[in-house]
């Protein structure tokens, strides 16, 4: 690691308290209307029994997968031997770790008997991919929080298991996206999601998002401290988020090409592509223009290198192309109708054969808000607590190439 | 445990309260062993204290051609008998429906089938598969049910069903019947009247269309129910998706 | 010296509390009526005794097995508890384990210990009706009612 380099922690100021307290309101926001749906139960809510996982669980895969591509900073550093990364990576992992709670507590806090956590966690299905999740989101915390501290502690005796963990790290993350993907995966009766290239794509997706929220959190962070941040460092976020946006394209248009070989699936394609109303929408403008070629319009275009705003644009707009992926695939897939009898119109008074409408109520919004006020909160209170942030990252500094 | 250990476990004097108890319920299996009809043979009870065995894998047979309502009359049964579609606060959508009326209409030849769907209590059914927690489960005798006492209502069960015969229950409940316990924040389906057929007697369905529906024990080759699927077999609703369910049709 | 003072004050507090709980007279409860009776006290004895000790046994540990290998043996049974412990409804009342009067209730509330049974089974016996007329079901208005009642009742005692 450069020598050069020192870290401490910041120094909280009006601004910095000024986050904290907002994150504080959502969440309390959020909690106040977790009350309030586990009071009432799931009829305040948008979701139904045809619609049965609503926004809610748009703003949980969304963290949770963010919270493994956060964590790609430091593997890059680590298990690459990326030197330029390798100051990035305790903010990186702690990044990971509140994308991750905030996450696991919006999905957890949507569960029809929350109050049966401990149920969850001691009845055990192996069969099922949520109890390996179980497994592998806790697990994660920890694996994060002793890979933090081998990165941070300076004696002989840790630092020989900094490399390893690292290692391990790195592996747990693949494992842990491809399972959230997988929750997907293997869901036979959906026309939408029986797919194994959802693991792939979910990995490549965490990768944006969690490169996307770490820039924007690092920018912040900076910014709020007054410390020095140069453009290399910000130059290779800006090219590794556009690398990993291609390659999601490239899973996406591999899976719709897929789908439409099939004659089976010529059903679902059309709904999301052409006649899906707002799931259209949200897929072609939301995903594919803005998600996609605006970001990548963005980073690329030469007059736009160096500029900051156009990369607090681009991330901000990568993760709106994340959140539109997630909800196209969670509830466009789950608007289509079930297919029972394939070549026939088939209704009913339980919705078959019809193209299920989702609105979500506000309840699920503010919960899904207060998942990310708490990934604020920990984030930057981390950043108080901690000495994770080098004091500086200029390029004289950050740049082992810098002459 | 058996009965035998629980015996052995209880006092005397427990034993001749116990005997009372069970007195009561010996009524009712009473009135099923002489009662008359063709599958008194095929649904004998089990002694209460038993454990259900994978001798036995119950399952349905329903002939469409010969369901005059499309079912109708097999729904208001099965409302009747489990308390559900009763539902104050919740939405449409929202509603319980653990068995329903499908029309089915072929696009090409515009032929037209109703028939009623419910859980098809599959061999290797897909919300057994993904239910972390186990709640979601199938019994030995073939009977997919919901332990709600463990149900966190993940709602996953009802993402892998591919027959949708999965409710989420929106709201709280009160006066449910008392043999099916239904409330808020658990998921539930068609339990194949489990409480019914422990006791020896037939799905409450069943009982409402005897000219359609079969009911009986799969794994028995002289049962009714084998006979006739042995004979002239039975169609699965997405018999694609290799699910070996235990309900089949005739007519579709 | 304000700290020893605080200190022997707050000592002070939780020892005057703790006589106050120590002090507190607790009648035994007025638990309701069980519609059947046994025929001798014995019976009666061992049923109450067995009972008292192990209920939660009985219903929280016995449940997996009637749930999951459909083993219903009598003595294990809820209904059978609600259906001789728990008045029948009336067209004017109808005990709600929300009620105090309620059999599992009395107890439960004294004892601050949460009842999770009743949101999903059922907490009275069956209307006799019910069981073999017609079922009628009653609207959102008629529960409201019968709510609206039986908490006034409550109150009024």
């Amino acid at each position: 690691m450069n020598k050069r380099i020192t870290f401490s922690e910041v120094s909280g100021n009006r601004t910095f308290y000024a986050v904290l307290a907002g994150a504080a309101l959502l969440i309390v926001m959020g909690f106040l209307s977790f009350l309030y749906m586990e009071h009432a139960g799931h009829h305040v809510t948008g979701m139904d029994n045809q619609v049965v996982w609503g926004v809610p669980h748009v703003f949980a895969i969304f963290l949770i997968v963010a919270a493994s591509g956060a964590a790609n900073i430091g593997s890059i550093g680590t298990v690459f031997g990326k030197k330029i990364y390798q100051p990035l990576g305790r903010l990186s992992l702690v990044t990971a770790v509140g994308l991750l709670i905030g996450g696991l507590l919006v999905l957890v806090l949507d569960l029809g008997h929350p109050d049966r956590l401990i149920v969850a966690m001691t009845y055990f299905n192996v069969k099922s991919i949520f109890t390996w999740n179980i497994i592998l989101y806790s697990g994660f915390i920890g694996v994060m929080a002793v890979y933090l501290w081998t990165m941070m502690d300076r004696s002989k005796t840790v630092k020989k298991f900094y490399k390893p963990m690292g290692y391990v790290a790195f592996v747990w993350r693949i494992i842990l996206t491809m399972g959230t993907g997988s929750i997907f995966g293997y869901l036979v009766a959906r026309q939408y999601y029986d797919a194994a290239i959802l693991a792939p794509l979910f990995i490549a997706l965490s990768y944006v998002l969690g490169t996307a929220v770490y820039t924007l959190v690092l920018m912040a962070s900076y910014k709020m401290a007054g410390r020095e941040l140069g453009d290399t460092v910000l130059n290779r976020l800006r090219y590794t988020l556009a690398i990993f946006i291609t390659a999601v394209l490239f899973f996406e248009v591999a899976r719709h090409l897929t789908n439409l070989y099939a004659t089976e699936h010529h059903g679902i394609e059309a709904y999301i592509l052409t006649s899906g109303g707002f799931i259209t929408f949200v897929f072609w403008i939301g995903q594919i223009l803005l998600g996609t070629f605006a970001v990548l319009g963005l980073v690329w275009c030469r007059k736009l290198k160096n500029n900051r705003l156009a990369l607090i644009a681009a991330s901000i707009l990568a993760i709106v192309g994340g959140l539109s992926l997630i909800y196209v695939t969670l509830i466009g897939g789950q608007s289509y109708p079930l297919v029972l009898f394939p070549n026939a119109l088939v209704e009913s008074s339980f919705a078959d054969g019809t193209f299920n409408h989702y609105s979500s109520s506000m309840y699920e919004v503010l919960l899904g808000l207060g998942g990310v006020g708490v990934t604020v909160l920990v984030i930057f209170l981390a950043t108080k607590v901690l000495s994770l942030l080098p004091d500086s990252l200029a390029d004289s500094l950050a740049d082992p190439h810098h002459k | 445990m058996s009965d035998q250990n629980i015996n052995q476990n209880d006092s005397g004097q427990i034993n001749s309260y116990r005997r009372k108890f069970l007195a009561g319920l010996a009524g009712i299996t009473a009135v099923v062993t002489v009662a008359p009809g063709i599958l008194l043979r095929q649904v004998q009870a089990k002694p209460a204290g038993d454990a259900v065995t994978s001798k036995v894998r119950w399952g349905m047979l329903i002939d469409t051609n010969k369901l005059s309502d499309g079912g109708d009359a097999c729904i208001a049964a099965c409302k009747k008998e489990h308390g559900w579609g009763d539902e104050k606060l919740s939405r449409t959508a929202q509603d319980a429906q653990w068995i329903r009326k499908v029309k089915v209409t072929e696009k090409l030849t515009q032929h037209v089938t109703e028939l009623p769907v419910m859980c098809q209590h599959c061999e290797t059914a897909p919300c057994v598969d993904v239910c972390p927690t186990g709640a979601s489960f199938k019994r030995d005798d073939g009977i997919v049910l919901v332990d709600k006492h463990i149900c966190i209502g993940c709602r996953y069960c009802m993402m892998a069903c591919p027959y949708k015969a999965r409710s989420f229950i929106h709201e709280t409940l009160i006066d449910q019947r008392p043999d099916t316990p239904r409330g808020k924040g658990t998921v539930e389906s068609c339990n194949m009247c489990v409480n019914r057929v422990d006791a020896g007697k037939k799905p409450a369905c069943v009982e409402a269309a005897p000219q359609a529906m079969l009911f009986g024990d799969l794994n028995d080759p002289k049962s009714d129910i084998s006979k006739a699927l042995k004979q002239f077999g039975g169609t699965q609703i997405r018999a694609d998706l290799g699910l070996n369910t235990g309900v089949r049709y005739w007519g579709i | 010296m304000f700290r020893k003072f605080l200190s022997v004050a707050s000592l002070g507090v939780i020892l005057i509390s703790l006589l106050g709980i120590s002090g507190c007279q607790s009648k035994p409860l007025e638990i309701a009526k069980a519609t059947k009776g046994f025929d001798t006290q014995e019976q009666l004895d061992a049923h109450v005794k067995n009972i008292r000790k192990d209920h939660m046994d009985r219903l929280m540990h016995k449940r997996d097995q009637t749930m999951h290998k459909g083993i219903r043996t009598p003595e294990n049974s809820l209904k059978a508890c609600i259906n001789c412990h728990v008045p029948e409804p009336t067209e004017s009342k109808v005990v709600r384990y929300t009620d105090p009067e309620h059999f599992c209730a009395t107890c439960h509330n004294y004892v601050s210990v949460q009842l999770d049974c009743f949101q999903c089974h059922t907490d009275h016996p069956d209307k006799p009706a019910v069981a073999t007329a017609t079922q009628t079901p009653t609207t959102a208005h008629d529960m409201k009612v019968a709510i609206k009642h039986s908490s006034t009742e409550a109150a009024a005692q």
